[in-house]
């Protein structure tokens, strides 16, 4: 008889690190039909089958190298073929993953595209494993197709749609294989997905866990008109179902092509080994760092539904060859508004952080996760709760990335891998999903893919590189204006022309990003969202002195006069946001306002604003080079106004050259400013303990400055202690 | 072992037939210029040193070496020539060096950083594999238009062409004035959807003309998006036109100077250029992007003349040199696969671009091990200065022509016949102190596994052309070139599933030949979307599809005249890129009919994309729901029927050298991968007679390379000098 404990408030400040990662290493979400959290946090590798201990033998190490060169070419191949048979804008766009299983569900090679969607795969296949190979009513078969998308079970957000599917050789189960992306419609309340005003995850659209859509490598028809009879575009789903599939028995083929080559037990052996390999040259590359404890502090602006400052510590715990990615002292759960994190979520959105940094260099796949540990108590990044709503968790997740960067960053600095050492890549995000009837008089739900082209944060010797990416992604695209304009109803004002002192300054700057204004055009039937955060406390932080890049609001114009201005051929339309906002040469009804709005409509004629963020700085603006600013001004990047008033770099009257002796007066007077305005840290910090946001923005945040997370230990027993 | 009538390429006289035009074709390459002569139905090759002061150098002196060889002065050769046709690599230094004029960019007004947004990961675009993952240390290459050569007009034009916002003369009287300031030479003009509505380009053009005569700005050529790449999507549009206007000057200046020279040597032809599109065309009607990489493709078509006359209709051409290895396919007795989303350099650029796809793998290709322990070879080479190690011009670095030399497969006294002596103890010692002592092996098995290594990874870019298209490897007949080919043709062959491969003599001589077998041709292209079928029934989109088609015909049958050929000459082949409902990416199909009449012709466009998408992606993929469209439309106009077009046919070997010779082959160590060293016989090719055959191992040199032919392969000689290697055992 199990004896019933009484409850016990304890006070996660007052843990140990080891107890903390004990209690709270693991998803702390209830489980539910379709849902297991045990199985999203297993070992990084499961223990080994017969056939990969029996191929172990017969891999040296050309043999396996020539091996994963293949796998990752495979790998590779199908996240183009997913690109090019896809219809929505960000699956062209290639935010999608493909990933390669071994056959107890971990993942051994995964595509370049968003590097979270396939190290969150092993979930959904991990749970059939458990709960329905042996269920007469399900089973397990050769030719078996799965859907999933809810993010509870290893997917991103509803929003994101995934298929995946076993590999058999003869009566062996070999291997899995999985792909998907960012789909948009997803039924959800608010057409093309986002609805960032939602009270509970009911409101988000199909959560589909593994649910076999197929047998035989062919849809069923009646699981497949289930799902396209649940969203706006059927035809857009549809066709985006098919290329997955297509993605999927493609891999398939051409992993047992090379079964029949080398042996089940030689492709079987390699996967394995891809992951211990991974997995040994990550702890080397983690052994190599100074031990420490390195933290950083950011801040969520928003969770969606309202407004509000949340807290987001991240502390790196490094000791030996291991780290423990610490998130305590997080604002509690809010309860509403879609911005609630997973364990599993945050844990892979580290890859974000991590891999191009810490790992640069290293082969992805699960095994880098092996010497890494990651702790959350119940909080925001941590929910417990089963209703929160989850479809914008991706983005607290990238700010806790922000957060987990910053912190490596400090790390890496000193060591032989300095030249992974970057400021965060732009993470302002602002999404935007529209919903009506296209300039073709056709459905359209689905929402420009120019995200993949924000600014990347400075590099320790470089500067970032402008619209060079998406903060989750390594390699995507941005579509350019016109297959833009020939898929959605507006003309562009303008988009590809480089915004002014917005990006992130310092001895090396920030990249900038794009910043995109069109005009409705063609239609009268419109509804859009859109989300974002960083709109009033920029996330795109600098490192090591350098500035942050800007924040961006949302900007709507209602009923403007543009298009006659056009036809008229007007001079001195708007070709910047300033120029837009302070000039107002466009007349019409101004909306300035955080990114997250749902279900509005537009129409023709309208103007909206998007910035899409640019990358923080690194340094100190006064160790810049004065040519180099003079490089941004001609670019520009920069206006003259900034350069003498941050960088302290003057021009001469031609406004071609560097006036190097009024240079070095105005970057005097600048360090004797910043004399003067210099304090003794205790009375700096004896300062800024009195002062507070004010209430309203600390509704959702928690006891400040540090929220109090007391936790009832029977909702997260320390497994130690049940021996 | 295929059946053939006809012989590879040799430098040996034969008839060839009556009709065969005297042809002097040359290719000039980055280290060789290799000529193919045609002279009252005999053939010849000749081959000189690239002479990069001044090609036509190098140029006259390979025809010259082939007229002698056929016994003609070289006068001779040049007055009786009935066309001269050339491949080169002349335009990529001006790309590389940034040697070329000062371009400006008139652009839409807001769209003046599109060059440099480009597709947002661009800095990955031209990069190996480790680069474009490595986004933490992106770098940009500098825009070929800096931004203070960029500038905006006002003026929109939408995606249905319409006209949004009338073009601003004032702006573009602005515009170009600051260009002009700026010293530019060439301007290349992009406007927003001027592929739809080409108005305001011309109009752009038109004041130019007027305000800035050459009498007043000297020769600045304006360049118009809407003429050079009629496409959808402004990036790649604007940078084709910004290279051409780029690589201009170099080219024709360099065209020129042939021509004259040409003409002061007797010739009455004028000179015909290959083109990285396929065919030849005159130099007028080329620009200088479509020489870029011409070489290779006139390789190309010359595998696929050598292919239709094996009866082959797979194959896949594997060039390995001492930096790259290049792999093109021959599907149909058809080289004409083009390059998905071509890159020239660092940029995407509009062109159907016939694909012959390269990777930094050859025998220069330089090997290390890795602070995490593991081996790799390549992408990077040691280049010709200082070379392998074994070059002993001072490499320190081991590369894979050491560890050949260190198994055994390339005798160090023999090399390049000869010329170029070997050492051995330099390339065991590289290997030694960069492989072995940091793996703990010996030099050997270094050396094995570096070898074993790169065979894996060109095999692997074979696979990638072959299996990952949705072709089976097993098919192909592997054509292996270059002088590292095939000693490690049939080990690639093995990783990449493919059964069978040729070895030619005198392989190096393939881009001249290929050269000779090109036809006069022109292709067009427009974007222009037309629904096929609109996911339930076909639409009656037979009137919008044949005004596209007419539109090209009528272009294609002008210039074709222009060239000398009447309409009854001039084959025509419609290409059309297609996908389903919303889908970006295209596939292409020929079109199975050039016009429509009816539904029933649109049925049948429509179910010929079915079946080409079903083979490229899986019956699955199929989606006629969704809808089908055509996106661009592509007309290939080539000669027929002339006398240009009639192709030379190689000669068969020389009678002597057939005959035989002595067949007692010489022995040395070689040491296999997977079965150790071995005593391996040694067989002098030219010495061989037509029909000898052997089993693996053996080693079959000749002048500028060696066949490998390794335990469980085959191999044979046929009555034209080909070596063929037949797999007989397992793979490994």
């Amino acid at each position: 008889m199990t004896a019933v404990r009484t409850p016990n408030l304890l006070d996660v400040a007052g843990m140990g690190l080891a107890e903390r990662v004990a209690r709270f290493g693991r998803p702390l979400m209830k489980p539910g039909p379709g849902l297991d959290p045990e199985v999203l946090h297993r070992e990084v590798l499961e223990t080994p089958t017969e056939l990969e201990l029996a191929g172990a033998d017969r891999l040296d190490p050309v043999d396996l190298e020539i091996f994963l060169h293949k796998l990752d070419s495979m790998i590779d191949d199908g996240r183009d073929v997913c690109k090019y048979l896809s219809m929505a804008e960000m699956l062209q766009a290639g935010d999608l993953g493909v990933g390669v299983f071994t056959a107890k569900g971990d993942l051994a090679g995964m595509s370049t595209g968003v590097l979270l969607h396939a190290l969150l795969h092993y979930g959904p296949v991990k749970y059939v494993l458990k709960h329905y190979v042996d269920d007469p009513t399900v089973g397990l078969a050769d030719g078996d197709i799965f859907f999933f998308n809810d993010p509870d079970a290893g997917g991103v957000h509803t929003y994101d749609h995934f298929l995946m599917m076993p590999v058999f050789w003869e009566s062996e189960l070999l291997a899995w294989v999985a792909c998907g992306g960012h789909q948009g419609e997803t039924g959800s309340r608010s057409p093309g997905g986002w609805s960032p005003e939602i009270g509970s995850r009911y409101e988000e659209g199909l959560h589909i866990t593994p649910l076999r859509v197929g047998r035989n490598f062919e849809f069923q028809t009646d699981h497949l008109e289930f799902l396209l009879n649940s969203v706006r575009t059927p035809r857009q789903n549809s066709l985006d179902m098919k290329a997955r599939l297509a993605v999927c028995v493609r891999l398939r083929q051409q992993l047992l092509r090379e079964t029949e080559r080398r042996g089940a037990d030689f492709v079987a052996a390699g996967l394995r080994q891809s992951i211990k390999i991974s997995a040994g040259l990550a702890r080397r590359r983690i052994a190599s760092l100074n031990d420490g404890v390195y933290r950083s502090v950011v801040f969520l602006d928003t969770i969606g539904i309202d407004d509000g400052l949340i807290r987001l510590p991240v502390e790196i715990h490094k000791r030996g060859e291991e780290l423990v990615i610490d998130l305590a002292g997080a604002s509690p759960e809010p309860g509403i508004g879609p911005f609630h994190l997973r364990w599993h979520l945050a844990r892979a959105a580290s890859a974000a952080a991590l891999f191009p940094t810490v790992f640069r260099g290293l082969r992805w796949s699960i095994g880098l996760f092996d010497p890494v540990k990651l702790t959350a108590p119940p909080s925001i990044v941590n929910a417990p709760s089963r209703d929160s709503g989850t479809g914008s968790g991706s983005h607290t997740g990238r700010v806790v990335v922000q957060g987990l960067l910053l912190a490596a960053m400090r790390m890496l600095h000193d060591s032989p891998h300095r030249a992974g050492v970057v400021a965060p890549f732009a993470e302002n995000l602002l999404l935007i999903g529209f919903g009506g009837t296209g300039q073709y008089g056709n459905p359209i739900a689905g929402g420009p893919a120019n995200g993949n082209a924000t600014g990347q944060g400075a590099r320790f010797d470089l500067d970032g590189e402008h619209s060079a990416g998406f903060f989750w992604a390594m390699v995507v695209d941005c579509p350019g204006p016109e297959e833009q304009e020939r898929k959605f109803p507006w003309v562009y004002l303008f988009r590809n022309r480089f915004d002014r002192d917005v990006c992130g300054l310092g001895r090396h700057r920030g990249g900038v990003g794009l910043t995109d204004c069109f005009v409705i055009h063609g239609t009268e039937g419109l509804r859009f969202n859109s989300v974002g955060t960083g709109s009033r406390f920029t996330k795109n932080y600098g490192l090591f002195g350098g500035y942050s890049g800007a924040s961006q609001p949302r900007i709507v114009v209602r009923g403007s006069d543009a298009k006659a201005l056009m036809a008229a051929g007007a001079a001195d339309l708007p070709m910047s946001v300033r120029e837009l906002a302070d000039r107002r040469r466009i007349s019409g009804r101004y909306e300035f306002g955080h990114p997250n709005i749902e279900g509005e409509s537009c129409s023709d004629g309208d103007v909206f604003v998007l910035a899409r963020g640019s990358g923080g700085g690194y340094g100190d603006v006064l160790e810049r080079d004065p040519a180099a600013v003079l490089d941004d001004i001609a670019a520009g990047v920069t206006s003259t106004e900034l350069a003498v008033r941050l960088y302290g770099v003057v021009l001469t009257e031609g406004r071609d050259r560097v006036d190097e002796a009024a240079t070095a007066a105005r970057r005097a007077e600048i360090r004797a400013e910043r004399l003067r305005l210099g304090r003794p840290y205790d009375e700096f910090v004896a300062d800024w303990s009195q002062r507070r946001p004010p209430p309203e923005a600390l509704r959702h945040y928690g006891d400040y400055p540090i929220p109090t997370q007391l936790i009832d230990d029977r909702d997260c027993p320390d497994p130690r202690e049940q021996g | 072992m295929p059946s053939a009538d006809l012989p590879p390429p040799h430098a040996s006289p034969a008839p060839s037939g009556p009709a065969t035009p005297n042809l002097l074709d040359v290719d000039i390459g980055g280290t060789f210029t290799d000529a193919f002569v045609v002279l009252g139905g005999r053939q010849a090759t000749g081959k000189s040193p690239t002479t990069h002061a001044d090609l036509s150098d190098g140029m006259f002196a390979a025809i010259g070496e082939a007229a002698r060889r056929l016994g003609r002065q070289p006068a001779d050769a040049f007055a009786a020539a009935d066309v001269v046709k050339y491949s080169t690599t002349v335009g990529t230094n001006a790309l590389i060096e940034r040697t070329g004029p000062k371009v400006g960019l008139i652009t839409t007004a807001g769209q003046e950083d599109t060059i440099h947004v480009a597709r947002s990961r661009s800095w990955a675009d031209g990069m190996p594999l480790e680069v474009q993952i490595d986004r933490t240390r992106a770098r940009r290459p500098d825009d070929l238009v800096p931004r203070s050569l960029r500038v905006g007009v006002r003026e929109r034009v939408d995606c249905f062409g319409t006209v949004l916002m009338p073009l601003s003369a004032d702006d573009v009287l602005a515009a170009v004035d600051h260009l002009v300031r700026q010293g530019v030479r060439a301007i290349a003009v992009c406007l927003t959807w001027s592929f739809m509505n080409p108005a305001h380009e011309q109009q752009i053009r038109e004041i130019v003309r007027d305000e800035y005569p050459d009498s007043v700005l000297g020769r600045c050529p304006v360049l118009l998006s809407s003429e050079v790449a009629p496409k959808l999507d402004e990036y790649r549009r604007s940078i084709t036109t910004i290279l051409s206007a780029f690589l201009a000057p170099d080219t024709e200046e360099h065209v020129i100077d042939l021509g004259h020279r040409l003409r002061s040597a007797g010739c009455r032809k004028p000179l015909l250029v290959a083109r990285n599109i396929g065919g030849v065309a005159s130099a007028s009607r080329t620009t200088a992007l479509h020489l870029l990489g011409s070489g290779p493709v006139a390789g190309l078509a010359g595998a696929a003349r050598m292919a239709s006359d094996y009866g082959l209709d797979r194959v896949i051409t594997a060039d390995m040199g001492g930096t790259s290895f290049d792999v093109g396919l021959v599907l149909d007795g058809q080289d004409r696969n083009y390059e998905f989303d071509p890159v020239i350099d660092r940029w995407r650029v509009h062109l159907p671009v016939i694909a012959n796809y390269s990777i930094g793998a050859g025998g220069g290709s330089v090997a290390f091990v890795t602070d995490a322990g593991e081996l790799r070879v390549g992408p990077r080479s040691a280049g010709s200065m200082p070379g392998p190690a074994c070059y002993a011009q001072g490499g320190t670095e081991p590369t894979v022509t050491d560890a050949d030399v260190v198994l055994g497969y390339i005798d160090p006294d023999y090399f390049l016949g000869g010329a170029m002596p070997l050492s051995r103890r330099l390339a065991e010692r590289a290997l030694r102190r960069r492989i072995a002592d940091p793996l703990g092996i010996d030099a050997t098995e270094a050396a094995l596994r570096v070898r074993r290594l790169i065979d894996g990874v060109m095999g692997q870019e074979i696979y990638r052309q072959t299996a990952l298209e949705g072709h089976d490897p097993r098919d192909f007949t592997m054509f292996a070139f270059g002088g590292a080919g095939p000693v490690h043709a049939a080990d690639v062959a093995a990783y990449s599933d493919v059964e069978t491969v040729a070895t030619f003599p005198h392989g190096s001589e393939l881009n001249a030949y290929g050269v000779a077998t090109m036809p006069v041709m022109q292709t067009y292209e427009r974007t222009r979307m037309i629904e096929l079928f609109d996911g339930e029934a076909h639409t009656d989109a037979a009137g919008a599809f044949n005004e596209m088609v007419d539109g090209l015909v009528e272009l294609a049958e002008r210039d074709m005249a222009e060239e000398g050929f009447g309409a009854g000459s001039v084959a025509l082949r419609l290409e059309l890129d297609m996908s389903y409902g919303g889908q970006h990416h295209t596939v292409r199909l020929e079109s199975p009919r050039m016009r429509l009449g009816g539904l029933a012709d649109v049925a049948a466009v429509c179910d010929a994309f079915n079946a080409v998408f079903a083979d490229a992606y899986g019956a699955g993929s199929i989606h006629p729901y969704g809808g089908i469209l055509v996106q661009l439309f592509r007309l290939v106009a080539s000669a027929s029927g002339s006398q240009l077009t009639d192709r030379p046919r190689l000669a068969a070997a020389p009678a002597a050298a057939a005959a035989g010779g002595e067949n007692r082959p010489e022995a040395r160590e070689v040491c296999w991968p997977g079965s150790g060293p071995a005593l391996t016989p040694v067989y002098e090719r030219g010495r061989l007679p037509v029909g000898f055959s052997t089993e693996g191992p053996a080693l079959v040199s000749d002048v500028d390379t060696t066949v490998a032919v390794p335990g469980g392969w085959h191999y044979e000689l046929d009555d034209h000098r080909t070596g063929w290697l037949t797999r007989t055992g397992a793979r490994p």
